[in-house]
């Protein structure tokens, strides 16, 4: 990952309003120039609406979105910040913009999308050219590019429209979801890919439910609740301030109310490391930070009650629990392994539907 | 029932369908209303008829008579103006009066009619009306005609009648000569005076006979009395020749005076006789002869007066005839065929190109131009908005100008191309002058074309889905056909609507296409329409490029919110959590939840539970209740007064059997 330059947007009391509800409501934070910026919410956080809130598609309601003015971004000069809004055009070329659904013409060729969306940016003919082939190489689509796009595979469409979004050579690509409905094999492709991108010096902000991933791509991630902004770091940041680590065990017979108890009769020492036990139908949770110290001790209460231990499990927090705990009492339905195994049935029954 | 499912289901997806519900509804119901528009004109065709009149009563009759037929009659001084008029559709149909228009015998009459048979759903129509009212006129002309004929035919046949008696006094007249005749014939064959003549000539020589016989008598007489005289005179006076032989001489002289005598007066007695004779019989012959003349004389007398009486009859029919020839002789126009058909139409076209689909061609070439320009253009523009590659397409610094511009010479490009080679079959194959008047129709085709595939792209941003763009294209199109003079003649139409009509893109383009190709109508007379045409053109470019921004601002719009949640406290079980995971799922849980939670966290969720309320119970008079109440506890009033609640109940245990009517 290419470290954190400099402020490159400025979002500024942002608010914006969909049908009397504040889909934003007074959201305040930067994105640096050169990160891998993640955006995590809930479906209908409007993860999606805030990223055409920063290329300039929706204006806000209120406050404002800045960006540091173009012809600063490489130099070091004093910060001059622009409207976004105001500049919309201006700022196009810019950024790339890779959305949920693909975007090119499916009656083109791979090549003939590349070349004709350089066009647009006014990109000669030669240094199209070579954009398109230094692009179908880092997208791994040389072989596909006499192909019609509509002929590509779900994850070569998927890179497809990065490539797209890359012809220009943006500064900033923002992706809008870029593994949904891909399998695991073919997400992983793109998230290598988008660090690839990212090494090569372009600020990358996306947008998606892939915690675990965004975990380990992003430098930093933002958590939308209800319209605000509920968390803003680098992952593991967000991570020690809001979970803590958990112990789990499962014990036969299973008397958990009386280990949980003997804990509470432990030293102050033991105790005051002690966050919170949690008794499910699966066994016992221990929330802790320190879960290596508390553990001798739980062990010997175990044994103390003649209580089998039949599992115990140490779970580190990833950005799923944070999310879960940021976003408590909503339901933001993280990607799990198992929703993803879900999703991709469902993504496969619904192409079966289709055809 | 399963059936009856999917029929109904058919019914909400055709109606929900702004698109089918158009077609469904709307269509049918403009098509009728459009029609009922035409067909309720209580007027006639409201046709322009151009006049060239030289003048004359018979010409001002006939225009008078044009006028009360209620056409709009325009005066020319010259064909050539009228024919360029209705090349220009300023006037229906052209009508030359001939010069001395008045009906003579031996004067034919023409009337020149010249006609647009382009216009063939009308052009019938005009000839036929228009001849109808010239044809009452000859009508009329022909029964006065006729009348008067008729009139001296009457006056014939009642002098005749009065003849009559006449003629049978003649008649009778005439049997009584023939029968005197007849008679008089009889006797005078009787009367054979053949006989009597003879008689007559014999008469005549025997008493020439007589007369020669009296003369010789008479001369030998004379002679020998003189002689005797001389002698006697002689012996009397000499003595000597008392006794002598010359007296013996005298003897012999008188005795042969003597027997001469005897027998000359023998025969004059005997020539007397038969004299006589000849003369009784004479005498008889004649008065059979008078007897039969004198009836001759009788019947001829008779005769004479029959044939003054005829004469006079006949004097009388001759007057007669003289009245009835005068008669005759005053009507002035006796030529049959000028009494049936006092005057002639010749139809004649106001182009020299006389194949009907010559004529139609503009039509059909406009119609190309606008289906093709509409649906192409239409279709091209959804094509892009709904590609999947429309949201990198707007991400991309590119003034909207070049889309607009781009798809414009895309589509334009496809059309000429179609043009090119209809145009090329129509040249060669119908004989179509395209060359003639080139720039000008090439100047017309543009700006159609150019219209035709603006209009289509307005169509395309101004609706959103391909189906709604072909509906609306093809309904656009049909309602421009339908409007023009190709489905029913734009003359049937009340005069407001057709001023309208007028002005329908199709019609004026297809009418300045057909004046400029077929008629070859220089630009500086089409110039109007060529000015409306580009009007229309630049007021749909201008529309093209507001409803692109409003169609990219509802496309971004669409990018943005397609997937913002808006009730995020709603759930798919219809249950309503709070962000401190308070759970309701009845108005029994609003009612308690509502003592609850704060003011400022009923605001939070006020507009939220208002669509949970009319969505999950279909409550909508609670949901409004509950919209206007600003506070908690007007929400809390709002919802006892909806659903009813028992005050002391409330007051005992407000979490407790709240509601004793309903809920």
């Amino acid at each position: 990952m290419v470290k954190a330059k400099r402020e490159l947007y400025r979002v500024e009391g942002m608010s914006k309003v969909f049908a009397d509800r504040y889909v934003f409501n007074d959201i305040s934070f930067s994105i640096y120039d050169g990160e891998i910026f993640g955006l995590i919410g809930g479906s209908g956080s409007g993860k999606t609406t805030f990223l055409n809130l920063l290329v300039g598609f929706i204006k806000p309601d209120k406050g404002k979105i800045l960006f540091q003015d173009m012809h600063l971004l490489d130099s070091d000069k004093a910060e001059a910040f622009i409207s976004i809004y105001k500049r919309r055009d201006q700022l196009k070329p810019l950024y790339g913009f890779a959305t949920q659904n693909p975007s090119f013409y499916p009656n083109l060729t791979v090549k003939e999308n590349l070349l004709y969306f350089a066009s647009l940016y006014d990109i000669s003919n030669t240094s199209a050219k070579a954009n398109a082939e230094s692009i179908l190489e880092l997208v791994d689509l040389t072989q596909a590019q006499h192909k019609l796009a509509r002929q590509l595979s779900g994850g070569m469409q998927r890179r497809l429209d990065i490539a797209c979004a890359l012809i220009h050579d943006p500064k900033i690509l923002i992706l809008d979801e870029p593994t949904s409905d891909l399998d695991p094999v073919l997400s992983n492709k793109i998230w290598n890919l988008i660090r690839v991108i990212n090494q090569q010096g372009t600020t990358i902000i996306i947008a998606s439910h892939d915690l675990g991933e965004l975990e380990n791509i992003c430098t930093r991630v933002a958590i939308i609740k209800e319209g605000k902004l509920a968390a803003i770091g680098k992952p593991g940041e967000l991570k020690a301030k809001t979970v803590s680590q958990r112990i789990f065990i499962k014990l036969e017979p299973g008397n958990y109310k009386t280990i949980s108890a003997e804990l509470k009769k432990l030293g102050k020492t033991i105790t005051q490391k002690i966050i919170a036990t949690q008794i499910t139908t699966e066994g016992l949770y221990i929330h802790t930070k320190t879960p290596e110290e508390i553990m001798p001790s739980l062990l010997e209460i175990i044994k103390a009650q003649n209580e089998k231990l039949l599992n115990v499990e140490f779970i580190k927090p990833n950005l799923t629990h944070v999310f879960a705990e940021i976003t408590k009492g909503h339901n933001p339905e993280p990607i799990t392994d198992e929703k993803k195994k879900h999703k991709k049935k469902h993504h496969n029954h619904k192409k079966r539907h289709k055809k | 029932m399963k059936l009856l499912k999917i029929i109904a289901k058919n019914f909400k997806i055709l109606m929900r369908s702004k698109a089918s519900a158009f077609v469904v509804i709307v269509g049918p119901l403009l098509i009728i209303g459009l029609i009922s528009l035409a067909l309720s004109n209580t007027q006639e065709y409201s046709l322009t008829i151009g006049v060239i009149s030289h003048g004359g009563d018979f010409s001002n009759q006939f225009v008078s008579e044009l006028k009360e037929a209620g056409y709009s009659v325009i005066n020319y001084d010259n064909m050539d103006k009228c024919v360029q008029d209705v090349k220009t559709q300023m006037a229906n149909i052209c009508v030359g009066l001939p010069e001395n228009f008045k009906v003579e015998d031996g004067k034919t009459n023409n009337i020149d009619f010249y006609v647009d048979q382009s216009r063939v759903n009308i052009v019938e129509t005009v000839v036929s009306s228009v001849s109808n009212t010239l044809g009452g006129q000859s009508d009329e002309i022909a029964l006065s005609l006729t009348q008067k004929l008729l009139d001296s035919l009457n006056y014939a046949s009642e002098e005749l009648n009065k003849e009559q008696v006449a003629v049978d006094a003649i008649k009778e007249k005439t049997a009584n000569i023939a029968d005197s005749s007849q008679t008089i014939e009889e006797r005078a064959k009787n009367s054979d005076l053949s006989g009597t003549t003879n008689k007559f000539t014999e008469a005549d020589t025997a008493l020439d006979n007589v007369d020669l016989s009296a003369d010789s008598l008479s001369n030998g007489t004379t002679d020998l009395l003189k002689d005797l005289k001389i002698l006697l005179n002689t012996l009397d006076n000499d003595p000597n020749y008392q006794s002598s032989s010359k007296v013996g001489k005298v003897q012999d002289g008188y005795d042969t005076v003597d027997t001469l005598t005897t027998e000359e007066t023998g025969s004059i007695k005997n020539n007397s006789q038969e004299v006589k004779e000849i003369l009784n019989d004479a005498k008889t012959a004649v008065s059979a002869a008078s007897d039969d003349l004198s009836v001759i004389n009788n019947r001829a007398s008779e005769v004479n007066n029959d044939i003054t009486d005829v004469k006079n009859q006949a004097e009388i029919i001759d007057n007669s005839i003289g009245s009835v020839q005068n008669n005759i002789n005053s009507l002035e126009i006796t030529s049959a065929s000028s009494i049936v058909s006092p005057f002639s139409i010749a139809i004649n076209p106001i182009s020299s190109n006389t194949n009907r689909s010559t004529f139609m061609f503009p039509y059909f070439l406009m119609l190309v131009v606008l289906f093709v320009g509409i649906m192409l253009a239409s279709t091209l523009v959804v094509m892009e908005k709904k590609s999947k590659a429309a949201f990198r397409t707007f991400m991309t610094p590119t003034n909207p100008v070049f889309y607009i511009v781009g798809r414009y010479i895309t589509n334009l490009i496809v059309v000429s191309g179609q043009l090119l080679i209809i145009l090329l079959v129509a040249v060669n194959y119908l004989d179509i002058p395209f060359r003639e008047n080139f720039p000008t129709t090439l100047l017309i085709l543009f700006l159609s074309v150019s219209f035709f595939l603006f209009l289509g792209a307005l169509i395309g941003h101004v609706f959103r889905k391909q189906e709604g763009t072909t509906i609306a294209s093809v309904s656009i199109g049909s309602l421009f056909l339908f409007l023009s003079n190709v489905v029913l003649p734009v003359e049937s139409y009340p005069t407001i609507i057709r001023k309208i009509i007028g002005a329908n893109p199709y019609m004026l383009s297809s009418e300045l296409i057909k004046q400029s190709m077929l008629f070859n109508i220089k630009i500086s007379a089409l110039k109007g329409g060529i000015f409306l045409l580009l009007i229309y053109l630049i007021v749909a470019i201008v529309l093209v490029f507001v409803a692109q921004k409003l169609s990219y601002a509802r496309l971004f719009n669409s990018f943005g919110n397609k997937k913002v949640l808006l009730r995020p406290h709603i759930h798919t079980d219809n249950s309503f959590i709070t962000d401190k995971g308070l759970t309701l799922k009845s108005k029994v849980d609003l009612y308690k939840a509502l003592w609850q939670i704060s003011d400022e966290e009923y605001r939070l969720y006020a507009k939220e539970l208002c669509l949970w309320v009319k969505d999950t119970f279909k409550d909508r008079k609670l949901a409004q209740m509950m919209k206007k109440s600003t506070s908690k506890d007007m929400a809390i009033k709002s919802l006892e007064m909806a659903v009813g609640v028992d005050e002391v109940e409330k007051k005992k245990n407000p979490k407790k059997k709240l509601f004793s009517k309903k809920g």
